[in-house]
Parts: C-alpha cells; sequence; structure tokens
C-alpha cells in the first residue's frame, strides 16, 4: 500500500482537490486535520506522501505559511529532512511551497515575496521542466505543462550572498517577477518538490480553459495528474 | 506564566519591518498608483512613499522576547529590523513619517496571528494568553510642499478604523519606550472588567407623546416610525410594564426594514395614466397590492411547483436538489451602506456575511463558488463629487479587495459576476455579495436526517461558536435601513464599521462541518444582521421560545453591557442548537479544533424570547407580538411614464467617419460597461476547491473572451455542475422598471443557457433569485410606482418561463444627501434589480463556451433579434442614430421554445454560444474573435447599411451560436421546425478580422479596444 497524507486545517484550502487527485494516482489518500496532529500525535514514517496543500493557512498573515511552518516545527516535531532519507515524498502546492520555504527546505537564503505587481493572480500558465531535474520521482517525463497559478505571493527570491538555486519549473512567461522565472524547487534529495502553480487543479481535460475547443475530451485526464501519478510510481510501498 | 488579569506592570516590545529595497514595497507602489490615479493633477516624480510595519507585544516577561519575536515575524531576506537612516523625521526636509494603527476594538488580524504563532512557539494555550499584539502601519512619505504631503497623508488612514499620528524628532526617538507605547494604546492600560452589577434599565415609554418618542427613536439609533414606536407603546401598555432598553433594542432590530423587509410587505397602492404612452409595454398593474413579495416573487415559486425544490424563502437561503445526494444552496446579498463608509470593511463583511449565510443553511452547508456585483460611479467622477464621499475610483478598488480578502481566503472561487457603471451610484455603491453552497441531501448520523429540515426541541441548548463579540458593528441593521447622510450621527459612530476575519471563518467552517457529519447539533443559523437578537430571536420560532444567557458570552471588549451583547453584529459567529445530550462532545470536538463554543443557554416553548445577565432580565418578549406585532406599512405609487422622443440632432459636427462601423464599435467595445475586466477577475481565485469548468473569460496565451457565466463541479469528483449567471439592466429604469426587470431575468437565463444549463422538462434545475436595491419608495411615490412594476415585471417574466424564485433580499434606502460646492445634493441610485440564476449542467460535457474555437465556423443569429436602441450602451456612450425610439418588447413564448432547445442535449452541437446584450451584435461577434485570434466576415446579404439597431441595439431573447460546417443543415432545419427564428449571417476565419461590405477592421484592434 502507498499513502498518502494530505493536511488540512488553520485556513488550508486546497485538501479535497489535492486528496482527489492523490486517490486518482492510485495512493491510499487520507485528509488529516492539523488540530487532529496535535491532539494525537502521528509518525510521518507511516506515508508515504506528504502533500502541504494550497490554502491561506494563518489566513497568510505574518509572510504566507510562515506560522504554519511554526506549527509544523513546534507543535507536530516533525522533520522533513528524516521523513525523506528514510523514504518519504513531500509535495508543496502554493501554500504548501511557501511552507516548505518557511521551513528552509530549499536553504534559508531564498524567500516568497509578494508578485511584483502587489496583486493576486489567477491566471494559467506555460512552464518548462529543467531537464537536469527530471531526475527526480515528481518530474520523470515531464518537459513542459500548462497549470493555473493563484497565488499573492509567489516571486522567489533570494538574499544577498545566496547563490540562487536551479529552479526545477519556470514559467515560459514570468507573471509575478520570480527570479529567473522560477515557479517551483526540488531539494537536494529530489524528494522535496514545492511549487506555485496548481496541478490539482488540472486533474481532468475541462479545467483547462482550451479544452472546449475539440469536442470530447471533457472527462479525459487532465496533465496535472502526471506530477501525482510519477509520485506514486516512485513512492515506497508500507 | 498565564496570569488571567494583565497586570499594569506589562512589558512592551516593538518589533519592526522595513523592506530591504523599494522593490519590496509593493505596499507603497500601491499607495503610489492609487493616488496618482485619483489626483490626475500630480505626477509619478512628485512624491515617493515608503512603508515598513511594526508590532508591539505586551507580555508579563517573556525570555529572550526579542529572539523569539524576530524569529516570529522577520523574513531577513526580504526585511530588516532596523529603520534604515532616512527614516529619521527632521523638521528641515520635507518628508513626513506616519504611525498608524487600527482603533480600540478593530479586529486585528495580523495581531492575533502573531499571539497565535507566539502561542505555539512558547507551548503555551491559545485562549487567555499572557500577552497582546497589536499591528501598525509606518510610512515615510516625501514630496517637494507641504500640501502636497498633507493631501497624501491624508489618504492613510480612516479616521472611522485608524488612528494615525505623525511622528516628530523625538516621537520617533521615543517610539519603543514603555510610557509612548502605553500611550499609543490606552486599552493595555485600563483594566476593563466585566460588569458585575447589573440592573436592566427601563425605557420609560408608556407616558411619552408623540414628538418624544420619535426623537427617542432617532437618539437612541433605533429607526422606528412613530407608528412603530406607538404600536410598542400600546404593546407595553396592555402588559402593563415599561419594556426595558434591551427590549427596545430587540425590537428595533427585529423590525428593522433590513431584517423585517417592511416595503415588500406593505400594501401598495398604485396609480397609472389613462392610456399608456407608445414604446411602453401594454401591461396592467393591479390598484393594490398587499404585500408585493407575496403578490409577485413567492406566487410565482407557488404556481411553479418543481419536484428539486427543498426550501424556499423559509431558511438562509434556498436549497435545490441537485443529484440523489447533493443539493445546492444559494443566497445574495446587499451591503451598500458599510461599503459607501468603508468600501474594503463594507465588502469583506458582505462576502464573510454570505458565507455564514451559506454554512447555515440547511443542517449546514460547504460554501462552493461566489458571485460579486458591484454598481459604482465611473472613474470621471473622481474629481467631481460631493463632499464626504470616497472618489468613485478608490470605492471600486476598495470594493474589490474587500471581496478578494474575503474570498480567496476562504477558499471559495469567485466564479461570476458584474461591474455596472453608472453616475446614480456616486452617493452609494451598490454591492453584491452571492455565494452558493453544497450539502448531502441526508446524514443518517444527524438528528434531522434530511439536510432542509430546521427542527428545535425545547431543551435544546443555544450554543455560540466563532469569534468574539466586540463593540464594532452595534446597529448596523438599524444604519443600513436608513438613507446615507454624511453629516449623520452614525458616521460619528464608529461601531458600525467592521473588518471581517476570513481565518477564524474558515476554522468555524471546517467545525461546523465535522460537527454536522458526527450529528453533533440539530440546527443552526448565522448572526448577521441584529447579532444575537435577531439569530436566536429568530431560531426561538422554532421551538417557541428560548432562554438566552449573556452572563458567559465570549467578549473581545469585556466590558460591553448586556444590551450590547446583544445586538452587536461582531462578524464570524454562528448560532446552534445543540441536543443537551451531544453538548459535551461537540464543545470538545470545538476546542479540538481551535474553535471557541460557548453554551448561552437553552430553547424553551415558553412563547417568550427570554435574555438574562447575571441572574437579572435583560428582556422577556412575547415571540408573537416581536415577529407578528410590527405594524403594516401603506405605500402610495404614482406611475408617469414620459414620452419617448426621438434623439435631438447631434450639437456638432462629428469628425468624418464619426458614424462609421469601426469607430463606432471600438468605441463601444472600449466603453466602461462593455470593456474586459480582466483585471478584476483575475485577481479572484475562481478555480480552487477543483471544480472549475467554465471559466469567467476563456484565457487562450495571452488573449481573452468573456464568458456569460461561471460553472463549477459539485465536487473534485463530480460530473455535475451548477452554472451562475447574472442580469442587471438598471440602465432601462430610466424608462420603465417594469422593462428592465423583465430585461434582467432574461439576460440572467441566457447566461445561463449559453454556458450549457439545462431547460425545459420538469426535472430541468433551474431557478432565480432576486437582489433589489432601490431609493426610498417611501418618500418618493415615482420610486414606490417603480417597484411596483419591477415586481410585475418579474412575476410575468418568471411564470411565463415557469421558473421559481428560491430566494431574495431588498435594499430600500439608497439614497445620499449631503453637499457639493456648498450646494445640498441628493443622489438616489437608479432602481435596480439583480437577478441570479443558478442552473444545473447534468454532465460535464455538456458545458460549453462562448468564444468562437475554429476557423470555419457558420455563425447563426438565433431569436427573435427585435432589438432597440433605448436604454443601449450605443445610446449611454452619446452615440447618436435617428431610428424610432420605444423599449425593446419580450416574446415569452418564443422564448420558451428557444430556451427549451439550447437547454436540451440536442444543443450540444453548437460548437459556441453567447447572448446579445449590452453592446449589441457586432459587440457581441468581437468578443467571440479574441481568444483563439480569429476573424469574421459577414455573408454578403450584410453590408455596413444595416440600421444601427441591427448592428447596435439589444433586447431580448437572442443569441450569437456557431456550428461546425458540415452540421448544419439538419441544425438549422430543426430550429425551423420548432418554430425558432434563425438567420445565417457568416463564418469564421483564419485572418484575425472582422469584415462586413467593404469595412475590414482588425481582430487585434477591437481587442485593444476591449482591454
Amino acid at each position: 500500500m502507498k499513502s498518502a497524507w494530505i493536511l488540512t486545517g488553520d485556513g488550508i484550502n486546497c485538501e479535497e482537490e489535492s486528496a482527489e487527485a492523490c486517490r486518482r494516482a492510485g495512493f491510499t489518500t487520507e485528509i488529516i486535520h492539523l488540530s487532529e496532529l496535535v491532539s494525537q500525535p502521528r509518525d510521518l514514517a507511516q506515508c508515504s506522501l506528504l502533500v502541504l496543500p494550497g490554502g491561506f493557512s494563518f489566513g497568510d498573515e505574518l509572510g504566507s505559511g510562515r506560522v504554519l511552518a511554526l506549527k509544523i516545527r513546534y507543535e507536530l516535531g516533525w522533520n522533513l529532512t528524516q521523513f525523506v532519507d528514510g523514504g518519504g515524498l513531500v509535495l508543496g502546492i502554493c501554500n504548501g511551497f511557501q511552507t516548505l520555504v518557511a521551513l528552509g527546505a530549499f536553504g534559508t537564503g531564498v524567500a516568497l515575496a509578494s508578485n511584483e505587481s502587489g496583486r493576486f493572480l489567477n491566471e494559467w500558465v506555460k512552464l518548462k521542466v529543467d531537464p537536469a531535474m527530471k531526475t527526480s520521482p515528481f518530474l520523470r517525463d515531464i518537459d513542459s505543462i500548462e497549470l493555473p497559478i493563484r497565488h499573492g505571493e509567489g516571486r522567489v527570491l533570494y538574499g544577498d550572498g545566496t547563490a540562487p538555486l536551479r529552479a526545477a519549473m519556470t514559467y515560459v512567461t514570468t507573471p509575478n517577477g520570480s527570479h529567473a522565472g522560477t515557479a517551483g524547487l526540488i531539494d537536494k534529495t529530489g524528494r522535496i518538490f514545492g511549487l506555485m502553480p496548481h496541478p490539482e487543479g488540472y486533474l481532468r481535460a475541462s479545467q483547462h480553459p482550451g479544452s472546449f475547443r475539440t469536442p470530447g475530451p471533457a472527462h479525459a485526464a487532465g496533465d496535472g495528474l502526471k506530477i501525482f501519478k510519477n509520485a506514486f510510481h516512485s513512492a515506497r510501498s508500507l | 506564566m498565564s496570569p488571567a488579569v494583565k497586570p499594569n506592570s506589562f512589558l512592551a516590545e516593538r518589533f519592526e519591518l522595513f523592506p530591504w529595497s523599494d522593490d519590496l514595497d509593493v505596499h507603497a507602489r500601491r499607495i503610489h498608483s492609487d493616488f496618482l490615479r485619483e489626483n490626475p493633477d500630480v505626477k509619478p516624480a512628485d512624491f515617493k512613499i515608503e512603508t515598513a510595519k511594526a508590532y508591539v507585544l505586551f507580555h508579563s516577561g517573556i525570555d529572550d522576547v526579542q529572539e523569539i519575536g524576530e524569529e516570529i515575524l522577520l523574513n531577513p531576506v526580504l526585511d530588516r529590523a532596523t529603520a534604515p537612516s532616512g527614516w529619521r523625521p527632521s523638521s528641515e526636509n520635507a518628508s513626513r513619517v506616519i504611525e498608524r494603527r487600527y482603533r480600540p476594538g478593530m479586529t486585528d488580524n495580523s495581531a492575533r496571528a502573531f499571539e497565535e504563532a507566539l502561542g505555539i512557539r512558547l507551548s503555551v494555550p491559545r485562549l487567555n494568553p499572557a500577552f497582546t499584539a497589536h499591528r501598525m502601519d509606518l510610512f515615510r512619505i516625501r514630496a517637494g510642499n507641504q500640501k502636497l504631503l498633507d493631501r497624501i497623508e491624508a489618504t492613510l488612514s480612516h479616521p472611522l478604523l485608524h488612528v494615525a499620528r505623525t511622528l516628530e524628532e523625538k516621537s520617533w526617538s521615543d517610539r519603543k519606550d514603555l510610557e509612548r507605547l502605553r500611550e499609543l494604546f490606552p486599552e493595555e492600560n485600563k483594566s476593563a472588567a466585566k460588569i458585575l452589577d447589573y440592573h436592566a434599565p427601563t425605557f420609560e415609554i408608556r407616558e411619552l407623546d408623540s414628538a418624544t418618542l420619535e426623537k427617542a427613536s432617532k437618539d437612541h439609533l433605533w429607526a422606528l416610525s412613530l407608528k412603530e414606536m406607538q404600536t410598542v407603546q400600546a404593546h407595553f401598555a396592555k402588559t402593563g410594564r415599561n419594556p426595558t432598553l434591551g427590549e427596545m433594542e430587540v425590537i428595533a432590530q427585529t423590525w428593522s426594514e433590513h431584517c423585517k423587509h417592511k416595503i415588500f410587505r406593505g400594501t401598495i397602492h398604485f396609480e397609472g395614466p389613462e392610456s399608456i404612452p407608445d414604446g411602453y409595454p401594454k401591461i396592467e398593474i393591479p390598484k393594490t397590492t398587499p404585500g408585493l413579495f407575496r403578490t409577485t416573487i413567492k406566487a410565482v415559486t407557488d404556481a411553479c411547483p418543481k419536484p428539486w425544490l427543498l426550501s424556499v424563502f423559509s431558511d438562509n437561503a434556498g436549497i435545490l436538489a441537485f443529484t440523489p445526494q447533493d443539493a445546492v444552496c444559494i443566497k445574495v446579498e446587499t451591503h451598500n451602506s458599510p461599503s459607501a463608509i468603508d468600501p474594503f470593511a463594507g465588502a469583506i463583511t458582505g462576502i464573510g456575511g454570505v458565507h455564514r449565510d451559506i454554512i447555515g443553511t440547511g443542517f449546514g452547508a460547504k460554501p462552493l463558488f461566489n458571485l460579486d456585483v458591484f454598481c459604482v460611479a465611473p472613474a470621471r467622477f473622481d474629481t467631481d463629487r460631493p463632499d464626504g464621499i470616497f472618489p468613485p475610483s478608490r470605492i471600486l478598488e476598495g470594493i474589490r479587495a474587500g471581496v478578494e480578502a474575503g474570498g480567496n481566503p476562504a477558499g471559495i472561487p469567485t466564479i461570476a459576476g458584474a461591474l455596472v457603471f453608472d453616475k446614480s451610484y456616486l452617493g452609494k455603491p451598490l454591492v453584491f455579495c452571492g455565494s452558493g453552497g453544497v450539502l448531502p441531501r441526508e446524514i443518517e448520523l444527524h438528528p434531522l436526517v434530511r439536510c432542509e429540515k430546521k427542527e428545535i426541541l425545547s431543551g435544546d441548548r443555544i450554543v455560540i461558536v466563532g469569534g468574539r463579540v466586540g463593540r464594532d458593528g452595534i446597529h448596523g441593521a438599524t444604519f443600513s435601513s436608513q438613507a446615507l447622510d454624511t453629516s449623520d450621527a452614525f458616521l460619528l459612530n464608529s461601531s458600525v464599521v467592521q473588518l471581517g476575519d476570513p481565518f477564524t471563518q474558515k476554522r468555524a467552517l471546517d467545525f461546523i462541518l465535522k460537527a454536522r457529519d458526527q450529528g453533533l447539533f440539530r440546527t443552526l443559523t448565522d448572526n448577521g444582521a441584529g447579532g444575537l437578537s435577531s439569530s436566536i430571536g429568530e431560531l426561538a420560532t422554532l421551538s417557541n421560545g428560548a432562554k438566552l444567557d449573556l452572563t458567559n458570552a465570549p467578549l473581545k471588549a469585556m466590558d460591553l453591557r448586556p444590551e450590547e451583547i446583544l445586538i452587536s453584529e461582531s462578524q464570524e459567529r454562528m448560532s446552534l442548537a445543540v441536543p443537551p445530550e451531544c453538548l459535551e462532545r461537540f464543545l470538545s470536538l470545538a476546542n479540538s479544533m481551535r474553535t471557541e463554543a460557548t453554551d448561552m443557554g437553552e430553547f424553551i416553548d415558553s412563547g417568550f424570547f427570554e435574555v438574562v445577565y447575571r441572574g437579572e432580565t435583560v428582556a422577556k418578549l412575547d415571540l408573537e407580538f416581536l415577529h407578528e406585532g410590527c405594524p403594516n406599512l401603506e405605500i402610495r405609487a404614482v406611475w408617469n411614464p414620459k414620452a419617448l422622443a426621438r434623439l435631438p440632432a447631434p450639437v456638432k459636427n462629428l469628425h468624418s467617419d464619426g458614424d462609421s462601423i469601426r469607430t463606432r464599435l471600438l468605441k463601444l467595445l472600449g466603453s466602461e460597461n462593455i470593456r474586459s475586466k480582466a483585471s478584476l477577475i483575475r485577481q479572484y481565485d475562481h478555480e480552487v476547491q477543483g471544480g472549475s469548468l467554465v471559466k469567467p473569460e476563456t484565457q487562450i496565451n495571452s488573449h481573452r473572451s468573456p464568458n456569460q457565466s461561471g460553472a463549477v463541479l459539485l465536487r473534485p469528483d463530480s460530473e455535475v455542475a451548477a452554472v451562475i449567471g447574472v442580469g442587471i439592466l438598471p440602465e432601462y429604469s430610466r424608462y420603465d422598471a417594469y422593462t428592465m426587470a423583465q430585461a434582467s431575468l432574461d439576460e440572467a437565463i441566457r447566461n445561463v443557457l449559453c454556458s450549457g444549463a439545462e431547460y425545459g422538462t420538469s426535472d430541468s434545475v433551474l431557478a432565480l433569485l432576486d437582489n433589489f436595491c432601490w431609493p426610498d419608495p417611501l418618500t418618493n411615490r415615482d420610486y414606490a410606482a417603480d417597484l411596483v412594476r419591477a415586481g410585475y415585471g418579474l412575476r410575468d417574466a418568471a411564470l411565463a418561463l415557469e421558473l421559481p424564485f428560491v430566494s431574495g433580499k431588498d435594499s430600500m434606502k439608497n439614497d445620499f444627501r449631503g453637499q457639493q460646492n456648498g450646494k445640498a445634493v441628493k443622489i438616489s441610485v437608479l432602481p435596480t434589480v439583480l437577478v441570479t440564476a443558478l442552473g444545473r449542467i447534468p454532465d460535464l460535457a455538456r458545458a460549453r463556451t462562448s468564444e468562437f474555437k475554429n476557423t470555419g465556423e457558420t455563425v447563426y443569429l438565433l431569436g427573435p433579434a427585435a432589438f432597440t436602441l433605448v436604454g443601449s450602451q450605443f445610446e449611454r456612450i452619446g452615440l447618436h442614430h435617428d431610428e424610432a425610439r420605444r423599449l425593446p418588447l419580450p416574446n415569452w413564448p418564443l422564448a420558451k421554445k428557444l430556451y427549451g432547445w439550447l437547454g436540451s442535449p440536442a444543443s450540444q452541437v453548437l460548437r459556441s454560444c453567447a447572448d446579445i446584450s449590452e453592446g449589441g451584435l457586432l459587440t457581441a461577434i468581437s468578443e467571440g474573435l479574441f481568444a483563439y485570434e480569429l476573424g469574421f466576415t459577414f455573408d454578403s446579404a450584410f453590408s455596413e447599411a444595416e440600421s444601427p439597431s441591427f448592428f447596435y441595439g439589444e433586447g431580448f431573447h437572442t443569441f450569437i451560436v456557431s456550428l461546425e460546417a458540415d452540421s448544419n443543415q439538419a441544425v438549422t432545419e430543426s430550429w425551423t421546425e420548432l418554430g425558432i427564428p434563425w438567420k445565417r449571417l457568416g463564418m469564421t476565419t483564419t485572418t484575425p478580422k472582422l469584415i462586413v461590405g467593404n469595412t475590414v477592421i482588425k481582430a487585434s484592434d477591437l481587442e485593444g479596444a476591449w482591454r
């Protein structure tokens, strides 16, 4: 059995579609409320894939993802490094990516700032995958993909003196001022993937705005599912 | 470290966050561009602005507080903790530093998050913390002169929300001192205590004369009329005692126009002219209407029984069965008065309020989508407006931002809406916030099992869930029940302005859905207008009584008086009836999910709404008097239709090509009511929850075509969608409100049909909502006549199409009185009806969009095509024509046939479908070209010589549809057989040009004008 845990609560709001994505990919899927984890702590080692879904944890106050990161570190006491070293996979989408960044999954010199426009942005974007990153379990066989973005703080920036990371995924046209068009990052193990676009927002063809052009494919799978299927393929069995 | 009451010896720490660079200071950039937009005389380089944030923490001793605070607050990549040297104020240069805090008692979400983060970091319980935090904003402005500095400074704070001060050299260097911080936050000094010694004050009503009664109603902000005050007086004369102040407050809230809809229930006497002038619909309005709601809106629903109608008008929102498992509910609210005073706060509380309506529908629903409609004045009135009101562009941006802040963090997609510009909205903007939710039709574990049931048993506990009660939002219901007056005492009463907290609400929603699924409560409703006095007062009718105990009410402001607790409209609260045997599990689940829940008494069957505080009776009101005792209104309405004259000849010679198709079409596409709303749409999440099907616009790379409505699946794994369309055409009210209402209804239905809604069989789920926003019909008989005509207009159209209304709301005091250039002005909104249609797309493969898909599609005009120019965008933007002027007339029997075909599976053959609405035929065709960069060529049967009403006219029931070239004949034959008028217009082409006769217009020019 391969199991996926989808975190929810405290303002996370993409748990249902993230769970649907994991189910479609083959995972035994469980949506777990953060408050349950506080009252009944669970060992991360019991899951194959941990998903930090999109949303507005803690209302995005004090910087998106930052309070949730504190909660994961201090209240849940989870150590993601240990988890992935033991064979686990972590996917952080949008607010989940922001949380991973705040947890230091990609080092300390990187941050997600407000979009250059200062405005929230919902639109479909074209993305390219860095061929060197296709070794990551998440990105196998994906060269490019179209996905929706829906965020106000998606601009990847690096502190003075920090060498920029190699982006796993970049925008063809950068919508938010992100450094070198970075849309997603992969940690050095390849097992933690964070991205601003929403792969769980493209599980079926009908979600793509262009799907109405050709009659018929409304029920077909959308490209976003590939990322979850890839994760399923590489996830450890429990 | 857990002192329950903060000692005065508290310590204070101030943390500051300065962006490392201007590039990171998006807040400053926003203020800069907003100021320039509203002040065309100022140039970008004339001033510079920088922002920073500060947090102040009062605590009783936390080790390493500086380090821990910075760990939580400071992102070292983006901000630094020490002020750059330039921030130090100096009297010599033309710069200013301003420090701004929220007024005491305002919701401060960042500060609450800081407190919670600190609790997490220090492992201390969240509630009753030994520290309190405050958030502040700092601004540094530089400009060439003091006058400009003053003007900028004035826009940085709002006296009803903020306290701002300019920092001098000394106050800058002292700003971290404990003494200074205590001065800045006086609420930290006084130990506000709960009222322990309470005796319910009485209101000596029995001896008062008419003048004193009227004055008392005004002084207490009750908004009760003399007749109503006298009814209360008579009631208490019979009872043999004087009312308490608490009872007067409860009556005032319950009888407010906002809560009671007295105008819609009143008796209306209608007078019309001897004969109806040409150009108007020939319909008869009854001389007496005994309750407009009952006679028009509800009468339709009574006449159209549908197997899928589960609940109408009785609950927070109408409930419709969508699948054997799922029901959908929908509600649209208005939040006009609060949005006029502070558009951001008004809009965020508006959207938050309608979400609570949905959460509180049936046995509890999960919000599934939002819809928003804003009516505002055009930006050209930014510099031409009465005193004391905001520039319309700031109002629009504030409303937009408020709905964003309430909608996006809640995780609810905003899928439909409209934006209407008209100068009549200068005094009071209209903000319609709607939401729909999904709920399972049955939950076996739930005490009521079926979703639409509302029951309370005597003995059930009264439990309040969510946010705490504060001084915010007191008298909101009575406030919005009168005209907006900038000199009004209401404006000085800050408590009518509130800020929302979508995060607390989201947590409460998560909890309520879980408690619902476990069957831990019997029924629930939201706390909206009138606060507990309304929510418990209404729920009490289900058990025939309630005993509400305010003693343990969770408070934000400890010294609130019981009367204030009773009517405070503090946000994010729900009221529930919990069976006593479930209470312990209910409270324990709430606690584990970090939602505050408080047992506040019980439902009883005494026939009274009783309120107590520390054993003392605050109010004890006969429920029947409270809910049925309000006297009936008698309203006089007089209709004076004016003859529709031809347009006068243009005053000056137009440019030589002034009446060319190109000029006219580009002007129309670029006009404020037609041009792209992409900048708004993109700032709302319209895809969250994974059910996105038809989006507000079809975006293909950088090109966009608008869709007519929005559709979402009920769940990520569902194949059934809800589709939402709106119709709002207030311009017709300048001529005839009957036509306005009918056209709005037709528009809403056409919009959902364009996206694939089903219609035509008894199983087709399609329902209507009505929202009336009116200038006061009690003081103006013309407006009263418009109201009656609009009601009958909706009735006649809905009856003809056999479509029920399931929910509605009205707002009746949309007038503004103030001063401009030393003269008194009154601005009343156009009588405005918003019709919302909620339909079903039974299979997602039946969804469709409006843009043309490919080259070689054949394009048809489908429907009666009886267009006219009165009230059209063409006339509104000042374009000239010399056709006879008449209002568009509907043909409902024909519409029913056409809509039946469009709502059937047969219409899946269509490649695209758009209705012809604002801007007319050429606008509709143009918009369909953008997404795929296509062109369109009219058949040779058409030339530039077609009439303006053909190219630009507007009217009922007509669409532009396209078909694959090879499927045409069978389809057109079926239209003919069904008696549906159609006309072939032309073909889409690869060359991106619009061609009619010898006129060739590049599609990119059309798109450029539109965007």
